[in-house]
């Protein structure tokens, strides 16, 4: 190799973005049925439909997110930028618009449905930063039994 | 006394109205600062995974998770609107 020629690093093909947003779906998938039988029992139907509503937002909104950002850092990580802005404002907009539709609707117990889209959405993101700071890598790099570093 | 009643649902009206106008500007503004957040945050990824190609699988994770945070408050910024 010449002292010109730079070994350029290809770019990465792995999935991490999505990796972590089907962990966060699996976590969400495990809390689901709490979250939604507790406020059914606690305000009613109404409030378990609000719920179920609310976790299945953040979910797709994190599949989402993570399937854009993932697609675009793999094929054109120069539009990155870009992009995430504008599929935040793109998610966002489709949010506001569900919550429009759902409250205009009005067959939902809003508060539930309100506080179960904040909280479940930090919920999921505190408990998969603590897998992911535990690992000190998004979850598919997590060492497996028998797997010895090259 | 019905003139007193009219000035009332007047004002009533009025100060309805500047609370809707107050929570959508609300929420623009909470809107605006995930948006700045964001923009900083995948620039700064973008740079160090040019310096540091290597490391780009942790700086995406980072970066992933980070413009999720970000988003929380645009998030918060909606259920306050609607609330």
């Amino acid at each position: 190799m010449s002292p010109m020629e730079f070994a350029v690093p290809a770019p990465s093909t792995e999935r991490i973005e999505s990796t972590i947003a089907h962990d966060l779906a699996k976590k969400c998938a495990l809390v689901a049925p709490i979250v939604v039988l507790g406020l059914g029992i606690w305000r009613g139907p109404d409030a378990a439909l609000g719920a179920a509503l609310a976790l299945a937002i953040v979910v797709v909104n994190f599949l989402a997110a993570a399937w854009i950002l993932g697609w675009t850092a793999r094929h054109a990580p120069h539009a990155l930028t870009g992009v995430a802005l504008m599929s935040f404002l793109v998610r966002l907009g489709i949010i506001t618009a569900l919550g429009a539709g759902i409250k205009a609707l009005d067959v939902v117990d809003w508060p539930a449905f309100c506080f179960t889209l904040i909280g479940s959405y930090l919920v999921l993101l505190f408990w998969e930063l603590r897998s992911v700071s535990l690992t000190l890598a998004y979850p598919g790099l997590k060492p497996k039994p028998g797997h010895h570093e090259e | 006394m019905s003139i007193a009643l009219q000035v009332l649902a007047q004002t009533a009206g009025l100060t309805g109205e500047l609370d809707a106008g107050l929570a959508k500007v609300g929420y623009g503004l909470a809107a605006i600062g995930p948006g700045i957040g964001i923009g900083y945050l995948v620039g700064q990824s973008v740079q160090a995974m040019a310096r540091q190609p290597e490391m780009a699988g942790q700086v995406r994770t980072t970066m992933f998770l980070g413009i999720a945070f970000a988003e929380a408050l645009a998030l918060i910024g909606f259920v306050l609107f609607f609330l």
